[in-house]
Formats: structure tokens, C-alpha cells, sequence
């Protein structure tokens, strides 16, 4: 009986252990083989564990015609409020097949919230101020972060697993979807990466301002 | 469908101020002894976007524009412009295409008033935006060139049978066809090309003993430059090529250079002349 009754506590040990690994898992990323990469979305997927995903409510300004701020992760599920801080209409929209939506002209703030089941990109456009891009990245993982201004982002408490890593950025010139790492334990893994990402070009703000005149 | 629309609008506003050293190879739109000079312009404008709905914009400015001749100052002109625009994007999203028409009126006063007018310019356009780096648009138009002051000064023209000929040579009317290309290289730099082809009169100062007589509608002495210099105006056509580099130097500043070539031909005879100008600006918005 006491051996049995030692072996159940040991077990119990064991499965705690286990159970309460914190590996931790830090990525850093450079652009172009330089720069830090600040606000690409990192997202790990467990293989094995399932995790309850908890939606948020997110908030995205329109602050002097740019949407603030310009990428922004919310959890399947979750919404997300459009308030207008500009003195000037906009008109918000989406062609994405993660969500298609329309808040025509409106000022301040909008009573109704737009709910975002479906994970993907969701591409934000303002059908007066063309130049008005914002990205919204629904997840299905909570383990998706934004890197920070040193492009890094830190998983911790990570549960023991084998993990599938996807990065985005609007910029992003690859496909950085299928990379996998196992953690186990206690493991602390820092992963440096560089890519590859495309100059930017912003539809001009204060193009064609006045040009109808024949000289 | 008007009645649908809401007015009630919020106005979307800029101010802009442009600063531009130029050089033209010909002021004076000469077939021979050509006139060039530096110019050095400021102009000033203010104008509203408003956004009425459904994809419905409508634009409105007005500018104060002066301009300095570095040796001819008998051409220093200031002119009060002002101009509407009513355009509809055809669908949702910055890729559209967008169709519109606009009207713009100039008044200009020069120092010396022989080209004293109202310029009165009407399109219609359509423009589309390719990519997030081209953009790309046509327009049709018509302008008329109307001349404040009758001349009735030294008509004497210096053969005959020109004596019925209008005075007024510097009053014109234009057909234009235009199209412009602009492509976004990086997120400072950008390139504008285009082409304009004008249909109509067209007005050229040479001396006297240059003029061709069987080919002009009216003429008048053109006292902006001297003595012995007519205007003639003839039926002719244009084409003009031009091409900018904007330079965003920051927020609220870009530097531009451009240049444009204008070739113009009449309709009757080889009468010819050319004219090319580079301008460098700096542009402040406000």
C-alpha cells in the first residue's frame, strides 16, 4: 500500500512537472539584413495542447488620416471599435477575405463594434484618404505577438511542446509560415532571424493637389 | 440622384505655398530671336476637399500667384486663380477609377497690360491609380483666353490686306487632349510624365518683317517687348511633353524639378516655334 501510495505521488511529481514547464522562447528579427523589424506579428501554434483562446476588444484611431495604431492582432473572435479622432469624415473599409466591411462616413465614435471571426489578414482602406492603410491580424493562437522597436518579442511560460512559427509583416517578401521548434523543459531558445522586406511605397498623401490648370 | 446626396459636409482643407526659379528659352514664343529669361514665382494657394457621399468629391481652391521676370519685367504678372471640381469615384477603394470635371478662371494682369486677360479653362477627366506606385490619367478639355483691353493703338500692319484682322491676337481658344503617367519609385521619390496636345490658336511675337500674312488671324504690336515686334495670332497645334521629379523633403516640404518641351506648328504654311522650360520649386504645406 505505501509502496503503491509512493509511486502515485512520484507519478503526480512527475506529471506536475511536466505540466508546469515554462520554456521560454525569444525571436528577434532584422530586416534587410539591418534594421530592427518592429510591428511584425509573430505567431506560435502548438501541436499537441490546445489552449481556450479568450477573444479581446481592440481599438483602432483615426488620428491626422492614418489608422492608429497601424497593425494590430486581436483574437478570433474579438471586435474592434473604429473611433473617428479626426475633425473630418472618414469612411473605413475592408475587401479582405477575412472580413468584409463598410463604416460609411462617419464622425467620433461609433456605437457598434465589427467582430472578426474569421483568422487572416484584414487589409483597412478610408475610401476618402486612399492613403489611409491599416492591417489587422486575427489569430487563432494566443501565443501572437507584435515585436517591439528592437524587433523582438518574447514568449514565456511556454508550455512543453513542438511549436510551428509564422511571421507577418505588410512588407513581408517571403513566405514565413512553416518553421517548427520543440521546447522542452525549462528550454530557453532565442531565435535571430533576417528577411527580406520590400521598400515601402505609400500612396502619396499630398499628390495632385491642384494640377488642372493648362500653362 | 442629386437629391439623395447629403451636403451636409465636413471640408477637408489645404493650404500650399510654392516657391519656383524657372528658365524659359522663349517668352515670347518666337519663331526666330528668341527671348529667354528667368522667372521667379510665388504663388499661394488655399483650397477645400469635401466629400458629399456615395464616392462623390467636391474641390475648390483659389491661388494668388506672382511672377518676376529676371530681365524682362514688362512681363511680371500676378494672377487670381480659382477653379471647382466635381469628381465621382466609380466604386470603392483606392484602386476605382474616378471620372470628374473641373472649371478653373485666371486673372491676369501684367505689367504691361497688352496681355491683360481672363483665362477660362473646362475638363473632364478620368484618372486611376494602377498600383500603391502608378497612377495614371486622361483628360479632355477646352480653355479661351479672353483679353481685357482693346487695342487700338498702332494697327498699321506692315503689308496688306491685313487691315479687317482682329486686333485682339492674344485672345485664344484651345482644344486640349492630355494624358500622365506617375510612378512612386520609393517613399521620397516620385516621377510624373506627360503629353498634352492643344488644338487651336496660338500666338507668337516676332519683328515685322518675320510675319507670315496669309497665315494670321490678328495681330497687334506687342509693346511687352518693343518696337517693331507684332503678336500674331495663328491657328496651329501644340504638343508638350513634361516631366517632374517630386523629391519629399519632409511632411510639409517637397522639392520639384521640372521640365516641359512644347513644340507648335500652324495649321497653314511651316510656321514653327519652340519653347522649352526648367523649373526648380519648393513647395511648403501647410
Amino acid at each position: 500500500m505505501n509502496i503503491r501510495l509512493s509511486k502515485l505521488i512520484l507519478l503526480s511529481i512527475f506529471l506536475q512537472v511536466g505540466t508546469t514547464s515554462a520554456a521560454e522562447l525569444r525571436i528577434k528579427l532584422t530586416k534587410n539584413g539591418e534594421l530592427p523589424l518592429a510591428n511584425a506579428v509573430v505567431k506560435l501554434e502548438p501541436r499537441n495542447h490546445k489552449v481556450k483562446i479568450v477573444p479581446q476588444n481592440k481599438v483602432i484611431d483615426q488620428i491626422n488620416k492614418e489608422f492608429v495604431p497601424r497593425i494590430v492582432i486581436v483574437i478570433q473572435g474579438g471586435d474592434i471599435n473604429f473611433p473617428n479622432k479626426d475633425n473630418i469624415k472618414h469612411h473605413v473599409y475592408s475587401f479582405s477575405d477575412a472580413k468584409q466591411f463598410e463604416l460609411p462616413l462617419y464622425e467620433g465614435v461609433l456605437a457598434e463594434s465589427v467582430n472578426f471571426e474569421k483568422p487572416g489578414v484584414v487589409v483597412l482602406g478610408c475610401n476618402i484618404h486612399d492613403w489611409m492603410r491599416g492591417y489587422i491580424y486575427v489569430t487563432d493562437s494566443p501565443y501572437t505577438m507584435l515585436t517591439n522597436r528592437e524587433g523582438t518579442v518574447s514568449f514565456e511560460s511556454l508550455p512543453e511542446d513542438t511549436y510551428k512559427l509564422s511571421i507577418w509583416h505588410p512588407g513581408l517578401n517571403e513566405d514565413l509560415k512553416n518553421m517548427s521548434y520543440t521546447l522542452r523543459g525549462e528550454d530557453s531558445l532565442e531565435i535571430n532571424r533576417d528577411v527580406v522586406i520590400k521598400p515601402v511605397v505609400k500612396i502619396r498623401r499630398n499628390q495632385n493637389r491642384r494640377r488642372n490648370r493648362y500653362d | 440622384m442629386l437629391s439623395s446626396i447629403s451636403f451636409r459636409v465636413i471640408g477637408d482643407s489645404f493650404i500650399d505655398l510654392e516657391l519656383t526659379l524657372s528658365s524659359n528659352d522663349n517668352i515670347s514664343n518666337a519663331s526666330d530671336n528668341e527671348i529667354s529669361d528667368n522667372l521667379y514665382q510665388l504663388e499661394l494657394t488655399y483650397g477645400q476637399y469635401h466629400y458629399l457621399d456615395d464616392g462623390l468629391f467636391f474641390n475648390w481652391f483659389a491661388s494668388l500667384d506672382y511672377t518676376q521676370y529676371s530681365s524682362w519685367s514688362t512681363f511680371d504678372h500676378v494672377v487670381l486663380n480659382t477653379g471647382i471640381e466635381l469628381e465621382k469615384k466609380i466604386g470603392m477603394g483606392a484602386y476605382v477609377p474616378v471620372v470628374g470635371v473641373d472649371v478653373s478662371f485666371s486673372n491676369k494682369n501684367y505689367n504691361v497690360d497688352i496681355r491683360d486677360g481672363i483665362d477660362t479653362a473646362i475638363r473632364v477627366f478620368w484618372k486611376k491609380r494602377l498600383n500603391e506606385r502608378w497612377d495614371t490619367s486622361v483628360a479632355l478639355g477646352f480653355s479661351q483666353y479672353h483679353t481685357k483691353h482693346n487695342i487700338e493703338g498702332d494697327i498699321q500692319a506692315p503689308t496688306t490686306p491685313m487691315n479687317t484682322l482682329s486686333f485682339d491676337a492674344f485672345a485664344v481658344s484651345q482644344k486640349h487632349l492630355s494624358a500622365n503617367t506617375q510612378v512612386s519609385l520609393n517613399e521620397k521619390n516620385s516621377i510624373s510624365m506627360g503629353v498634352e496636345y492643344s488644338d487651336g490658336d496660338i500666338t507668337s511675337t516676332v519683328m515685322s518683317s518675320s510675319w507670315m500674312p496669309e497665315l494670321v488671324t490678328a495681330r497687334v504690336p506687342d509693346t511687352a517687348i518693343g518696337e517693331g515686334y507684332y503678336a500674331y495670332r495663328l491657328d496651329g497645334k501644340m504638343l508638350s511633353l513634361n516631366l517632374e521629379w517630386d523629391y519629399i523633403l519632409s511632411d510639409e516640404y517637397t522639392f520639384r524639378a521640372s521640365y516641359q518641351s512644347s513644340n507648335i506648328n500652324s495649321d497653314l504654311g511651316s510656321y514653327e516655334y519652340k519653347r522649352k522650360k526648367i523649373s526648380l520649386t519648393i513647395i511648403k504645406y501647410f
